[in-house]
């Protein structure tokens, strides 16, 4: 427990360390870009040989019903992250809801979402908590395997791991199950987005610019409820400030 | 309002001297001045409404046409390549706002470009757009809108929300945003589309001043980027 303890707080602080003014939240900051371009080339090529054919594979003689089965198993897996990490934002019952489809849906193992038609909790992970804490984001990060991300995010995805409530469940099965889910995660997220991921390899002038934007855009949009009121109109201000000028 | 006028008090018998007649005349025409004025900023802001309102209708009204012209273009199986450039020609023309997108879409490199720059840069950038339209084309098919929410953004901007629905079951429901811009007595045009809230216009942007700037801002770069791109698409 100590432990976890000393590696959260470790966490938050290298995420903390990296603090830069206010107005700058939602900027892209790529101090690291010649390494991070490297990197993105590496994960280019792993994506060329080993996930994009598994994921036509998985695509091609999977039904689609069991690739369903199989987004619903990840979404499922997610919840008790999202469950402790709304309750650490004070966000008790998106907590409440996270925690009841948790439950209601482990009643098949998470392959069928019994509660479809119901409200949806929306995902948190231990980044979005650092941003409620008004910790900032950092410079921008691309990580062997894991991709794009910034010092905030990957601090919190550190922290998920040890956060993870499902981490609990001893046994081979359990433990399994966790050394699969990321590789099941990532196939099934290349089969889904499989048309914008290869637009971005193939058409794009510069896919890794491509790439960075398209994640800054979409953990913008994130973090609207997390970050202070004020700081997450930056796109539209953008937008807005070009018909004004 | 109410208020002013309740404030008016009737002429009293130590008030009829004629100074105190015109303090009152005065007061009298000024609190009709107010009223007059109050009730000209109400039809203006009431008018403000209804232009807003619809302006919105306008925006809502251009995606529902597109989307209803794209479902048509894309039922005729038998349209050829170059039928469907002509097509997507006149959609993109009547449909989007290419000046600004194209301007936008090179954020402050726009001012430090030459002319010729700009006609080459703009003739290239529609090419592209044009040949991503399509590339897309048979995607299309078995989607349909629908539209959620409509929110303005400042005085010039719209925002068309809806869901993307893959009738054949394929892809999950996917979120749209169509940043539409309302400026005043001009037609409503698209400016963006937002999927799954990733602007594809900020993304376009983000890629080529990012190009420009990693050729030590020289806009010639991305006009020499495109046309590589575009050649060994051709090759292809």
């Amino acid at each position: 427990m100590v432990k976890f303890i000393i590696s959260v707080c470790a966490l938050s602080l290298l995420a903390a360390c990296t603090a830069m003014p206010d107005d700058e939240k939602t900027a892209i900051t790529d101090p690291y870009e010649n390494t991070n371009r490297k990197i993105f080339a590496f994960n280019l090529a792993v994506d060329d040989y080993a996930l994009e054919p598994a994921a036509n594979l998985y695509k091609k003689t999977t039904p689609e019903t069991v690739q369903k089965s199989v987004r619903n198993y990840v979404s499922w897996a997610g919840m008790p992250l999202t469950a402790v990490n709304s309750g650490l934002q004070g966000k008790f019952e998106n907590a409440a809801l996270a925690s009841l489809t948790f439950l209601v849906n482990g009643l098949t193992f998470g392959f069928v979402d019994l509660m479809e038609n119901e409200d949806r909790p929306e995902r948190e992970d231990f980044g979005q908590t650092l941003a409620s804490a008004s910790v900032d984001q950092g410079p921008y990060l691309v990580l062997p395997f894991l991709g794009s991300n910034t010092v905030r995010s990957a601090s919190g995805r550190a922290a998920d791991m040890i956060l993870n409530p499902l981490g609990v469940f001893s046994g081979k099965i359990a433990s399994n199950a966790r050394t699969t889910l990321p590789v099941v995660s990532a196939v099934s997220f290349r089969a889904t987005h499989s048309d914008t991921i290869n637009d971005v390899k193939n058409n794009s002038l510069d896919a890794y610019a491509r790439a960075r934007s398209a994640y800054y855009q979409h953990r913008d949009k994130l973090l609207q409820n997390n970050l202070p009121k004020g700081k997450d109109d930056k796109d539209l201000d953008e937008f807005e400030t070009f018909f004004t000028e | 309002m109410i208020k002013t006028w309740m404030n008016l008090k009737p002429f009293s018998q130590n008030e009829r001297s004629k100074g105190v007649l015109m303090i009152n005349l005065q007061k009298i025409l000024l609190n009709v001045k107010t009223a007059t004025f109050a009730a000209i900023m109400l039809l203006f802001c009431e008018g403000g409404a209804t232009y807003a309102n619809d302006r919105v209708l306008e925006a809502e009204n251009l995606v529902t046409a597109l989307i209803t012209e794209l479902e048509q273009t894309s039922s005729q199986a038998d349209m050829t390549g170059e039928e469907k450039r002509q097509v997507f020609g006149r959609l993109v023309d009547v449909y989007f706002d290419v000046d600004a997108i194209t301007r936008f879409s090179v954020g402050r490199y726009w001012r430090v470009a030459t002319e010729t720059e700009r006609s080459k840069y703009a003739q290239l950038f529609r090419f592209v757009l044009l040949k991503q339209a399509n590339e897309q084309f048979h995607k299309l098919r078995d989607l349909e809108f629908k539209p959620t929410t409509t929110n303005t953004k400042g005085d010039k901007l719209i925002l068309v929300g809806g869901i993307i629905h893959d009738k054949s079951g394929e892809f999950p429901d996917v979120e749209i945003f169509w940043r539409i811009v309302a400026r005043p007595d001009m037609p409503v045009k698209i400016f963006d589309i937002e999927v799954e809230n990733i602007s594809m216009l900020k993304t376009q942007q983000d890629e080529n001043t990012t190009l420009i700037r990693r050729n030590a801002g020289r806009f010639g770069a991305l006009i020499e980027a495109l046309q590589n791109q575009l050649n060994n698409q051709q090759a292809d």
